[in-house]
């Protein structure tokens, strides 16, 4: 049912398998993106690996950006391997200034300026050459894509859906794995559909009694998902931006791609 | 799930918020509804952040069997408002719901407190306040506020402010009915808490309503409500910190939102006031509005007032607030009539050739100045000034200063006059000058029924060295041209003044207002300083200086006197500098320089200027004292002897 953030098979990334997801407040504790990539990736491990795991988790849409640019399906899997292998190796990409630190508008920059001058049939990196660092589905991506809305609406306007799509999957699993950690996964679970408020209906009180917990207890809980949800979103959009402040801006930005259409 | 299926295209679209559902995505949750959430309620409610999507208009029509939902016609921090139509009644009403969060989920004290709220709301009925005609909530697992009130077919301020600055005389129409219905409302305890732009409404016929009574106190609570659920009272007392647009609240309400009185309410009509008269909020140091726009000076106090810090210093009542604007909206009225003005089109150095004034601006409330080559006013400055107050190169008036004065008090090059001052010759009742010849005169040379100075040739003294100069061979034209401006000054002043009169009777009568447009006033009264008022103060400072030569130079008393008068000036020049002069004084009504005009560095310079010789000054007059003292003793033991 979670179809973002592909699961990784087969080719192991160069970072070690098992390493966890570090809690989001650290992530950038040192090096902001901007500064990695501006660097030409001579961060520190910790941060390139952080750029990675954005990347990693944000692949999708580009590749759905891509196809709906009009290239095939082989083709569009060449470039946007083509594209993260650029942009982890340390070669310069373009946009990186004009986006005033925000990952998601300097992916989608980036990724056009990269279609407009450097892609070149003949020089289509070979799978397998140069060093690769994601793993990317694409059996899943393409079957994802092909399932997805057929709006009218650009592909840039898809490109903030599907970024938040996925943001929003991050989110969810993130408080998933959370709540599991601390052993209340199956309330989680039961906790999830209400996230949403509702007019009209008991969901609470069924939920309550299948629960066996008393409805005011629900209520709590569900209102502490709700504030952990928030922390969660919050810092998961922080992650993508280099002035923590404009997180309010970003998440509007999101919001404006749902109102469009 | 909220799913509604479009059976045309098969979309799942979100039930909530009318967005389409992503198919086999995060658990067919609505992602735009899932950002939204995200956003409330730690987000400040401001213009432009998507914090609460409203309903659709099919959403919410089954809600409500009984009215038509016709559209949405504004959202904001408090709630979404619809045009709707009683069906059985066929009228138009206002549906304002409130955003589902406000209740912080069921909450019975919630229920009670917005009944009770409510029916207090409900007992308002003034024609200057919308009306509401029915509250509740549509029952549901969050259940939705709403409050169905008066339909106003008009614009709100805001929407008129987005159009421009609002004129002084329109402000001065609108501000009373607030003060009206505010005053209402207070009468019947209840505080608004949330004046601003958005909630005063103008129908077409010109009308002021306020909108949204009281709902500032419903939606964000600021009592603890012991029934909730622990934690759902977090977010509703966050919300009542920061309910309140924040530049409209008087610092106690963001200080200690449960203690608010009325007084709340008047300081936001100050600033919506300010910002109606300037087009801009106040900043942290507030600026009279006369000083950044062309109005009434009266009305910097009245909105100053209303913007005090502290509650106790502002009005205590809306009434008191509406009477103050209306005495000066009348005022204003009545002393159009009185004004007159005449500028001459033909201009030399920028001037015009003739510019007469009488009676005060009807913009600023403020004595003309006239300004010209040839000045005629209550005052006026020019090359040849004739009025009350005369500045200029020829000066006539009742004040003359210039390089050639005359006048009752003339002060100049060269002065005639009552008291007559000068920096070269002065002629008059009183003279005092380096020249001084008149009734009694002082000065280096004075010749006069009673004279003091160096050189004296009085009834009672005849110095040679006075005699020799006074009699010089040009000295009897020279007595000749002073005796004939002496007479002759009064006559040109009359004249001046009756040229005056005539044209303004001219032109129609005391009640004729000004011929020109408001703007061509603008240059002589407008907020540029005037550049008299420097050349004043450096005159005031030369003044000052002669008092300080002649004073070491002439024999007591003459010179106690005239170090008196320096010292004097020289005090009220410091006073200005540090800013501690309080007074306008009559001769400049638009001068309020202070110190404060000038940057600290050289408030500091200026002052240590001033500052020398006022304690040069001071030494010397009180050594002067001293040693009379010593001699008069002495004199006296002389005079005993002979």
């Amino acid at each position: 049912m979670r179809m973002m953030g592909p699961q990784r098979k087969g080719k192991m990334p160069i970072i070690e398998m098992g390493a966890s997801r570090q809690s989001s407040g650290d992530l950038f504790a040192t090096t902001r993106w901007t500064a990695v990539i501006a660097a030409g990736m001579r961060g520190s491990p910790q941060s390139e690996r952080a750029l990675e795991e954005l990347c990693e988790a944000y692949w999708y849409p580009l590749y759905a950006y891509v196809r709906r640019r009009g290239h095939s399906r082989e083709d569009a899997e060449d470039l946007t391997q083509a594209f993260f292998s650029r942009l982890l190796d340390g070669r310069s990409l373009e946009g990186l200034s004009a986006q005033r630190g925000r990952f998601r508008a300097f992916l989608l920059a980036s990724m056009k300026h990269f279609l407009a001058n450097e892609w070149d049939r003949a020089n289509r990196l070979k799978r397998g050459g140069g060093r690769v660092h994601l793993s990317l589905d694409w059996a899943t991506a393409d079957t994802q894509f092909k399932i997805a809305d057929r709006c009218a609406a650009s592909p840039e306007a898809l490109f903030d859906r599907e970024w938040a799509l996925a943001l929003l999957e991050r989110v969810l699993e993130g408080l998933r794995n959370a709540y599991a950690a601390e052993g209340h996964g199956p309330l989680f679970s039961a906790l999830q559909p209400l996230l949403l408020p509702e007019t009209g209906g008991g969901r609470i009180a069924d939920a309550a009694r299948s629960l066996g917990m008393e409805e005011g207890t629900l209520r709590v809980a569900l209102h502490r998902l709700r504030k952990r949800y928030r922390k969660h979103l919050r810092e998961e959009i922080v992650q993508t931006l280099e002035n923590p402040a404009e997180v309010d801006e970003e998440m509007r930005t999101l919001f404006q791609a749902f109102a469009a259409g | 799930m909220n799913e509604a299926h479009s059976p045309m295209t098969g979309k799942n679209t979100c039930s909530r918020c009318g967005s389409s559902l992503p198919a086999g995505v995060l658990s067919g949750m609505c992602p735009a509804c899932l950002l939204q959430m995200g956003a409330a309620p730690e987000t400040v409610t401001e213009p432009g952040g998507p914090v609460f999507v409203p309903l659709t208009v099919e959403a919410l029509a089954p809600l409500f069997p009984q009215l038509e939902i016709l559209e949405l016609i504004g959202k904001g921090g408090m709630g979404a408002v619809y045009k709707a139509k009683q069906k059985e009644l066929d009228r138009l009403v206002a549906l304002k719901i409130l955003p589902p969060g406000s209740s912080g989920g069921r909450s019975t004290a919630f229920a009670e407190r917005f009944a009770r709220e409510a029916r207090a709301l409900a007992r308002l009925n003034h024609p200057g306040i919308v009306t509401l005609y029915e509250f509740g909530h549509v029952e549901g697992e969050v259940p939705l506020y709403f409050f169905l009130m008066e339909f106003v077919d008009g614009v709100n301020l805001r929407q008129l402010l987005g159009q421009g600055r609002i004129s002084p005389r329109e402000a001065l129409a609108i501000v009373p009915q607030i003060c009206d219905a505010l005053q209402y409302a207070h009468d019947q305890g209840i505080v608004h808490r949330d004046i601003k732009p958005e909630n005063i409404l103008m129908d077409r016929r010109g009308r002021v309503k306020v909108a949204d009574f009281g709902l500032a106190k419903i939606v964000g609570t600021d009592e603890p409500a012991p029934f909730d659920v622990p934690g759902e009272a977090d977010d509703l007392t966050k919300t009542g910190a920061i309910m309140g647009t924040p530049r409209y609240m008087a610092p106690e309400q963001t200080a200690a939102p449960g203690e608010v009185d009325h007084r709340a309410d008047i300081y936001a009509l100050g600033v919506v006031f300010y910002q109606m008269l300037t087009g801009e909020l106040p900043g942290p140091h507030i600026e009279p509005p006369s000083r950044k726009v062309q109005v009434d000076v009266r009305l910097d106090e009245v909105v100053l007032r209303a913007l005090e810090e502290k509650p106790e210093r502002r009005y205590q009542q809306a009434s008191v607030f509406k009477t103050q604007v209306e005495t000066i909206a009348a005022g204003r009225a009545s002393s159009v009539g009185a004004s007159y003005e005449y500028r001459s089109r033909a201009t030399l150095f920028g001037l015009p050739l003739l510019h007469m004034t009488y009676g005060n601006d009807p913009a600023t409330g403020q004595i003309r100045a006239a300004r010209g080559i040839v000045a005629i006013g209550g005052m006026a400055q020019g090359v040849i000034a004739i009025g009350g107050a005369a500045f200029g190169g020829l000066a006539f008036g009742g004040v003359a200063a210039g390089l050639l004065a005359f006048g009752g008090l003339s002060m100049g090059l060269f002065s005639i006059g009552g008291l007559a001052l000068a920096l070269i010759l002065a002629h008059g009742g009183l003279a005092a000058a380096p020249v001084a010849m008149g009734g009694a005169a002082l000065g280096y040379f004075a010749n006069g029924g009673w004279g003091y100075g160096l050189h004296v040739w009085s009834s009672a003294i005849r110095d040679p060295e006075a005699m020799r100069f006074f009699q010089s061979p040009w000295m009897p034209s020279l007595q000749t041209l002073l005796n004939l401006a002496n007479a002759l000054w009064i006559v040109i002043f009359g004249l001046g003044m009756g040229a005056l009169f005539w044209a303004k009777a001219a032109m129609g009568g005391g009640g004729s207002a000004t011929p020109l447009p408001e703007a061509a006033s603008q240059p002589a009264d407008s907020d540029e300083p005037s550049p008299w008022q420097p050349i004043m103060a450096l005159l005031g400072a030369l003044v000052c200086v002669v008092g300080l030569i002649v004073a070491v130079a002439l024999p007591f008393p003459f010179n106690a006197v005239i170090a008196l008068m320096g010292w004097f000036g020289l005090t009220v020049a410091g006073l200005k500098l540090m800013g501690l002069w309080p007074w306008r004084s009559p001769l400049f009504p638009k001068s309020t320089w202070t110190g404060r005009h000038l940057r600290s560095r050289k408030r500091k310079i200026f002052l240590l200027l001033i500052l020398i010789p006022w304690v040069v000054l001071s030494l010397h007059s009180m050594s002067v004292l001293w040693v009379y003292a010593h001699d008069g003793a002495a004199k006296k033991g002389e005079n005993a002897n002979h």
